[in-house]
């Protein structure tokens, strides 16, 4: 009796757990477990290049292998964008194989993870290129790693593109590491006119403690000096941190008209939430964009947040209406089952099409001749638009678009502008 | 602002205390520390997940499956992993030392299983939130307070009026002595260690909502939970549940008047100046060897 009694408990628990994994598995045709299957940081995963595309890859294998580095966080607080960032990579990997590789070089694309940790970046770097021998650096999507291991990959004239969005790494002065996505330093004057124009008086500032996001709330604080607009609070988190209520009460006590919130990943939707279910209804900015995920996880608080981006996520293709972003979109589908969360996964994408011009201009894959190629670069098609590196700051990405969320709907400002809920949020913020 | 921020510390004091009773359960059952809690509870919002929004079972049953399945999961950790241990008489660091191991394994399976992006858990109650002295609470945190003063109150009478809770006392008093008087020693200690990850599976599933649902959802709350715990009196349920709260106040009030970046810290130094001043805790709980 006592055995019979082990044994149905058991099968219990057996079904039990076997129906979470198979309902998890249904709907989980993510990316996660392609990148569940990626090796850890110390052990790099060379992809192979695609049955569709085997004829040119064949060809291109003859004239080698072109080994191309790719640390983001895969596990850890991070782990989404960084997952997101390396698919696209693959996926490009797989694309450029298909259409004969890197001036005739077969694209080896070795991944690594760097935990979202700079003295793992660092590891990692020295890893690359001493070991694995790589050519050029996909860097990672959080600044500081970028940061701290710039210096290896710049001494040792490896072309890197970073995928971070924070100013400083690309202050060092360092002539071999580029970026193909937003400064965030470019982007926020874009918020600041905007707030002038809005009549903003006074803002607070919410942000983590990362490089990125210190240097967004930075550069805003310096551009509201220079505006004349008050920071009545400057509030911050640790990561890894879900409730600020403190913080949240602090700002609203400050009133504030608009609040900044320098943050990144799955904070978006904590701080939304927390600062609307505080009554706090007007409007917000964030410093990067304001993902897809994050929209679906606090819902209607989510509305009245904005931001100054190139590019915005999508829960379907068919919400997409720019056809190189929606083919990146169909490709990325097809490849994980899944569209992108984060867009990571467009930095990345459009960081291995300009390293891919830069090496045809260059005609080469040498280090040296790809980095003097990319200042010559100009109209370079990416998911961000056109790009442009010769202005001399190995930037290619210039202009942005403000967005807004309303009725839980990404649009532009211009087109919210009038609109009922661009009404009920400006008034909501004291500037109406 | 003071009622909102101390509604506030106290949800959040509830959430750490739910945790800290997990830890104060197995200290209290086997004398062992179990530094897996925090992942428990992200396994526990990520199973709610799946029984609740993917398999689209009722709120209750898909609670009741998340807290069994969990309650397994640390009994069959308690079996395969720390009985193994026990049985070759090592030190009670190698024990923390492969809860910790367990830690960053479960973490990394829960990736594998979920995915890493983050998950929108529906909300339970039709009402989204409700006035408590004039604040607006999220009625899920309301719900979270309800089930930690109940789990509370359910241990500590468990512990010390029913026979298993007496075994379980006498077990972490002196193994040897228990299993000379029948006391089936490796079974309480098992079902202390599948409460505790029960416990924090129900933390899990509670916070879904108010959260969402993440990989690194409990690893912060995991240590808080344990911070909770040793400044309530490490192994007293009541403790447990008060330095939980002590700890959500302290970090909310620091936050709203003194200064954000620094809260943890202030938090953290805290849990030093007991550990110096009143190692037994708020509810004098031995901590310190004879």
């Amino acid at each position: 009796m006592r055995k019979n009694g082990k044994r149905f408990w058991a099968a219990t628990m057996s079904v039990m757990m076997a129906a979470a994994l198979t309902a998890c598995s249904g709907g989980n045709t993510a990316g996660g477990n392609t990148q569940a299957a990626a090796p850890s940081s110390a052990a790099p995963a060379a992809d192979k290049a695609s049955e569709a595309g085997e004829t040119a890859g064949e060809a291109a294998a003859e004239g080698g292998e072109y080994i191309i580095g790719c640390p983001q966080p895969l596990t850890g607080t991070n782990a989404q964008p960084g997952e997101c960032a390396l698919n696209a990579v693959k996926l490009a990997e797989k694309q450029f194989n298909e259409q004969g590789g890197i001036n005739g070089k077969k694209v080896v694309v070795l991944s690594y993870d760097d935990q979202g940790l700079p003295e793992e970046a660092v590891k990692l770097a020295t890893r690359m290129l001493q070991v694995d021998k790589c050519e050029a650096i996909i860097g990672s999507c959080i600044s500081s790693c970028v940061l701290s291991s710039g210096k290896i990959y710049n001494d040792a004239k490896i072309p890197t593109f970073g995928t971070g969005t924070s100013p400083t790494w690309m202050q060092q002065g360092w002539d071999y590491v580029f970026r193909a996505c937003q400064n965030n330093d470019f982007a926020l004057p874009l918020v600041v006119n905007k707030w002038k124009e809005l009549g903003v008086k006074k803002i607070a500032t919410f942000a983590g403690q990362d490089d990125a996001a210190v240097a967004g709330v930075n550069t805003i604080t310096e551009l509201c000096k220079e505006a004349g607009i008050e920071i009545t609070t400057s509030e911050s988190y640790a990561e890894g941190n879900t409730d600020f209520s403190g913080q949240v009460a602090k700002i609203i006590s400050s009133n504030p008209e608009v609040v900044f919130i320098s943050t990144f990943g799955p904070t978006q939707p904590l701080i939304a939430k927390q600062l609307r279910q505080f009554g706090f209804n007007g409007l917000c900015f964030t410093k990067d964009l304001y993902q897809v995920d994050a929209l679906q996880v606090a819902g209607a608080a989510s509305n009245g947040m904005a931001f100054a981006y190139p590019y915005l996520t999508y829960s379907s293709v068919d919400e997409c209406d720019d056809p190189f972003i929606k083919e990146f979109l169909s490709a990325y589908e097809a490849e994980y089952g899944t569209l992108p969360v984060s867009d990571c996964a467009y930095r990345a994408y459009d960081s291995m099409l300009v390293l891919k011009a830069a090496a045809e201009a260059a005609g080469s894959t040498d280090g040296e001749a790809i980095a003097q190629a990319v200042g010559t670069l100009s109209n370079i098609q990416t998911l961000a638009g056109a790009q442009d590196f010769t202005t001399g700051d190995g930037e290619g990405l210039h202009e942005f678009n403000i967005f807004v969320i309303d009725d839980e709907k990404y649009m532009t400002w211009d087109k919210w502008d009038g609109t009922d809920g661009y009404k009920a949020v400006m008034e909501a913020s004291g500037l109406q | 602002m003071l009622l909102q921020i101390l509604v506030s510390g106290f949800v959040l004091g509830c959430v750490y205390g739910l945790i800290a009773l997990g830890y104060s359960l197995i200290y209290k059952s086997s004398g062992l520390m179990n530094f897996v809690q925090g992942d428990v509870l992200t396994l526990g919002a990520f199973l709610g997940y799946t029984f609740y929004s993917l398999l689209g079972l009722p709120y209750w049953v898909a609670l009741i499956l998340t807290v069994l399945t969990a309650f397994v999961f640390g009994l069959l950790m308690e079996k395969f992993v720390i009985r193994k241990l026990l049985s070759k008489s090592v030190l009670a660091i190698y024990i923390v030392l492969a809860t910790i191991a367990i830690q960053y394994i479960l973490q990394n399976a829960i990736q594998a299983i979920w995915s890493t992006k983050m998950l929108n858990y529906p909300q339970i109650f039709p009402v989204p939130s409700v006035s408590v002295a004039g604040v607006m609470v999220q009625s899920e945190s309301i719900f979270c307070i309800v089930m930690s003063f109940v789990c509370m109150a359910g241990l500590q009478f468990f512990m010390k009026y029913t026979r298993f809770g007496t075994a379980m006392r006498a077990a972490a008093m002196d193994a040897k002595a228990a299993q000379a008087c029948g006391i089936n020693t490796s079974l309480s200690t098992g079902v202390s260690w599948g409460i505790a990850a029960g416990m924090a599976a129900l933390a899990g599933i509670l916070l879904g909502p108010i959260y969402g649902v993440f990989i690194m959802l409990g690893s912060t709350i995991g240590r808080k939970g344990f911070a909770g715990a040793i400044m309530g009196g490490y192994g007293n349920m009541y403790g447990a549940i008060v330095g939980g709260i002590l700890l959500g106040l302290v970090e909310t009030l620091v936050a709203g008047y003194l200064s954000s970046t620094y809260k943890d810290m202030i938090a953290y130094a805290l849990l030093l100046l007991f550990l110096f001043v009143k190692p037994t805790g708020i509810f004098n709980e031995r901590a310190i060897t004879e």
